[in-house]
């Protein structure tokens, strides 16, 4: 729920727009989890620009607030300058600015913590060269913001310091600097995981109009790194990636981060941070677009999205189609997300009896029965190599999968239990499909069992017949297989 | 091709304000009987006003919904069969048609054995009844659910009959569905139906309930110390409800799905014995998941994107304006816009997902490579 004004002309004009659940049409924004509050600042602000090309003055609603143009309506009443409005707290409501804060200087408007107006304020004085006038607004105070929010933010306070100090430390760079930091780089702080750093990769790939010149990676990643072809430069944080076991906080993270990177680099880029702000499986939008919006691109249209494309790498296996070799990652650490085990035995079976060679990543003895051969291909560089001695990938919703479809480009097989298939698979093509079962439970977030049948396994995996059907059905078109 | 999304509609809000007189009426007799919602948005309609019928058909197209599902059943003072979809039918059209659904259960002439003329007769009546407006096609045909099909007596035949008797009034064809939860053996199939449809809520109970009433409950009922719903009625988890009717859901044969937000009928039976699909929250149970039902219709969609033919791809909502149930999507003065709003969001979510497959080349095994496979799963299950 977003809305902006045109309040420079004669009249008001408003638009009010939402995130998108797929339509994707005028008055929908794509639903990122990775863009800041700022992003969409900036990209309501672009909207209504669209609409209304001659409009000098606009005021946007703060993306964080459940705000419409009806609402925000009363409150500009004989505004004509650069203002935010504010709550009696000095949380920041609505914003009023040139039409130049969207255009030669938007990107700084990603850089706004959109949860206190006088750092907001101080940083829009230094990029627009002009005084932003306070203004409050005698409604109730916003208060304690949610952890999560009915339209979607995943915040809270702690997240939402992160944006204040990351604003703070923009507005130092900008009245510290002289003019140099009109020319200082924009860096995206998403450091981990291995999975994330392959789509945020795929993303700058395939993003139109960047808005940053570099990325925070931990160095666990090097070697992901140098394979995903970035366009962005990698700015090295010398950090262990964030536990999974949530014994870290985001935030507590992000803080140690910006102490590791070091004087250097926190004097000498803009930063935004741009792990999850949104929860990211309302929309069925792939994470690689959540990246490209979060990038700069507006995608305000289905066809501009990865999942509607054609895949923008492709690569395939030359050995002979017959025996037909498939390499399988399905195990997941926990049972919740690995494969099921009975699954896996009938798989392996059949596909033994179809003549069909398995090998699967780890050390799996109880499958050598069923003639499967484990591999250790857990890093990168062996993962790589043992998938081109493959002709199909099957893999969980993991790093080996995103890796093998968006960075190699091969035959993939994308199997998905508690997660959901069209934010981490995303679209089908030749070389590309994902199975599950399609239960409403799906993606439930159960770390260790199933929440709602208490199993350890999940029931959302795919049986083996439709997954056997998938192979030989790709064996077939890709290689010619005969079975 | 998409999945179309065809929603339960009762027509019988039509001819004054008596229609709603149920609904005025309604008032829960237990604290633990949720609250019939009432309608907000587009008020106590009167379907026989053109213009609220087109806004009641504009609502369900912007939520993406491809055309309503009307109950057609025996008018024994009119001696024929109604749908009560009159006032629909100039609405429909290429975008927005109608299916209907037969109330065969109290209709005792299809449940004996009668001569063939009185039978072709009926027969041409009840096709009469659904050849309004445009229909919302399904293979090719026009849709009826047969809501009760144990019930028919011969149903081949009754169903070879109602086929010839489509024909002969210009139709271009029936798809017949059977409101059955399961056709393993192809039973179904062989009598002459297209397909099958998920039974409602309160046919089909996919799950246990939650509550098992004992002995001493009863007794404590009976002494007048409980309330007595905790003995007569039925409690249901609706994600356990919701879960149990996708699960292994192509092992039932082609069973097309049916997603409701939510479902009570304490308001039709006043004597006890309702049942009711609950989600149990800190705040105590709610009627609605939004949440979760928005996964349960988008799910159901992305399966029969992958396991029903072509053009026989559809999900049944249950239902568009099922007030009397708490099945309803329309805006209500309880829960505004939010039930539409998930709904829309869902059919926006899914069909964005099925656009996303459409370029996808078809990988489809030839029937003997199938056979093979099966047989192969069927002996490594058995190792």
């Amino acid at each position: 729920m977003f809305c902006g004004l045109d309040i420079g002309g004669k009249g008001i004009e408003g638009f009010d727009l939402s995130v998108s659940k797929g339509r994707l049409v005028a008055n929908e924004i794509l639903d990122s989890s990775t863009s800041p509050p700022g992003r969409f600042l900036l990209e309501v602000g672009r909207r209504v620009l669209k609409a209304k090309p001659q409009s000098q003055l606009l005021a946007v609603g703060n993306p964080l607030l459940p705000l419409t143009c009806q609402q925000v309506l009363p409150w500009l009443s004989g505004i004509s300058r650069p203002t935010i409005l504010t709550d009696e707290g000095g949380f920041p409501l609505t914003y009023v600015l040139p039409r130049e804060a969207f255009e030669e200087w938007g990107r700084f408007l990603m850089l706004l913590c959109c949860a206190e107006a006088a750092i907001d304020a101080r940083l829009l004085k230094g990029v627009l060269g002009c005084a932003i006038e306070l203004r409050s607004i005698k409604i109730p105070k916003i208060g304690k913001y949610p952890v999560s929010t009915s339209t979607g933010w995943f915040q809270g306070r702690d997240r939402q310091n992160v944006l204040k100090v990351l604003a703070i430390n923009a507005t130092r760079l900008v009245e510290e600097t002289g003019g140099r930091w009109k020319h200082l780089p924009f860096s995206v702080y998403h450091p981990y995981h291995a999975g994330s750093i392959v789509f945020f990769a795929a993303a700058a790939r395939k993003c139109q109009t960047p808005l940053y010149q570099r990325q925070i990676v931990c160095t666990s990643y090097r070697d992901i790194w140098d394979y995903s072809k970035s366009p962005l430069e990698a700015e090295w944080l010398k950090l262990p990636f964030l536990p999974r076991d949530n014994s870290v906080g985001e935030p507590q993270f992000a803080m140690h981060a910006f102490e590791r990177l070091g004087k250097d680099v926190v004097d000498n880029s803009f930063i935004t941070f741009n792990r999850y702000s949104r929860t990211s499986g309302s929309a069925s939008f792939h994470r690689i677009d959540h990246d490209r919006f979060a990038l700069g691109d507006s995608l305000d249209s289905p066809e501009q999205t990865s999942q509607w494309q054609a895949p923008d790498v492709m690569g395939r296996c030359e050995l002979p189609a017959n025996p037909l070799k498939v390499l399988f990652h399905i195990n997941g650490g926990l049972a919740i997300k690995s494969y099921p085990s009975d699954h896996a035995a009938v798989l392996f079976r059949s596909l033994q009896g179809l003549g069909i060679q398995a090998s699967v990543i780890g050390h799996r003895p109880d499958l050598e029965a069923f003639g499967v051969t484990s591999i250790d291909a857990e890093e990168t560089e062996p993962l790589f190599n043992a998938v081109q001695d493959h002709h199909i990938f099957v893999g969980l919703d993991s790093f080996p999968h995103h890796f093998v479809r968006n960075i190699m480009g091969w035959p993939t097989i994308g199997l998905f239990g508690n997660t959901m298939a069209a934010n981490f698979g995303g679209g089908w093509n030749e070389q590309y499909r994902s199975l599950d079962e399609n239960l409403p439970c799906n993606p439930c977030g159960g770390d260790t069992a199933c929440p709602l049948f208490g199993r350890k396994e999940c029931a959302n995996y795919v049986a083996p017949e439709p997954l056997i059907h998938a192979i030989v059905g790709m064996g077939q078109r890709l290689y010619g297989l005969s079975v | 091709m998409t999945v179309k999304v065809l929603a339960f509609f009762d027509s019988r809000y039509q001819g004054g304000d008596d229609a709603w007189k149920s609904l005025r009426e309604a008032v829960p007799p237990s604290r633990q009987h949720f609250a019939l919602d009432r309608p907000s948005t587009l008020g106590w309609y009167d379907l026989s006003n053109p213009q609220s019928a087109a806004q009641v058909v504009l609502f369900a197209r912007n939520a993406g919904i491809d055309g309503f599902v009307l109950d057609v059943e025996w008018d024994k003072t009119q001696k024929s069969y109604s749908s009560g979809g009159e006032p629909l039918a100039d609405l429909t059209g290429e975008h927005f048609g109608l299916a209907f659904q037969w109330r065969n259960g109290p209709d005792q002439f299809w449940q004996s054995p009668a001569p063939d003329a009185l039978r072709q007769e009926r027969a041409a009546a009840l096709i009469k009844a659904i050849n309004i407006g445009a229909p919302a096609l399904m293979g090719g045909g026009v849709v009826l659910a047969v809501k009760y099909p144990k019930l028919i007596w011969e149903p081949k035949a009754t169903l070879a009959l109602l086929r010839a008797e489509a024909k002969a009034a210009g139709l271009p064809g029936l798809y017949l569905m059977a409101c059955r939860a399961e056709d393993q053996n192809g039973s179904y199939a062989a009598l002459g139906y297209d397909a099958l449809l998920d039974p409602g809520p309160a046919e089909w109970q996919s799950c246990p309930p939650a509550n098992n009433p004992s002995g001493f409950d009863y007794l404590e009922v009976m002494a007048g110390l409980r309330d007595s719903v905790d003995y007569m009625d039925r409690f249901y988890d609706y994600p356990l409800f919701a879960v149990a009717r996708m699960i292994n859901r192509d092992q039932r044969g082609k069973v097309v799905p049916r997603v409701f937000p939510g479902f009570f009928n304490w308001q039709k039976h006043p004597e006890g014995g309702a049942m009711h699909l609950i989600n149990r929250r800190s705040s105590g149970p709610q009627p609605v998941d939004r949440h979760l039902y928005g996964l349960f219709f988008e799910n159901a969609m992305l399966w029969a994107r992958g396991h029903l033919p072509a053009d026989e791809r559809a999900v049944f909502l249950d239902s568009w304006n099922g007030w009397l149930t708490g099945s309803q999507v329309e805006p209500g003065l309880l829960d505004g816009d939010l039930v539409y709003n998930a709904t829309r969001n869902a059919i926006d979510r899914s069909r964005y997902v099925i656009k996303s497959r459409e370029q996808s080349p078809d990988c489809s095994l030839d029937d003997a490579v199938k056979e093979r496979i099966a047989l192969l799963v069927e002996a490594a299950k058995n190792f």
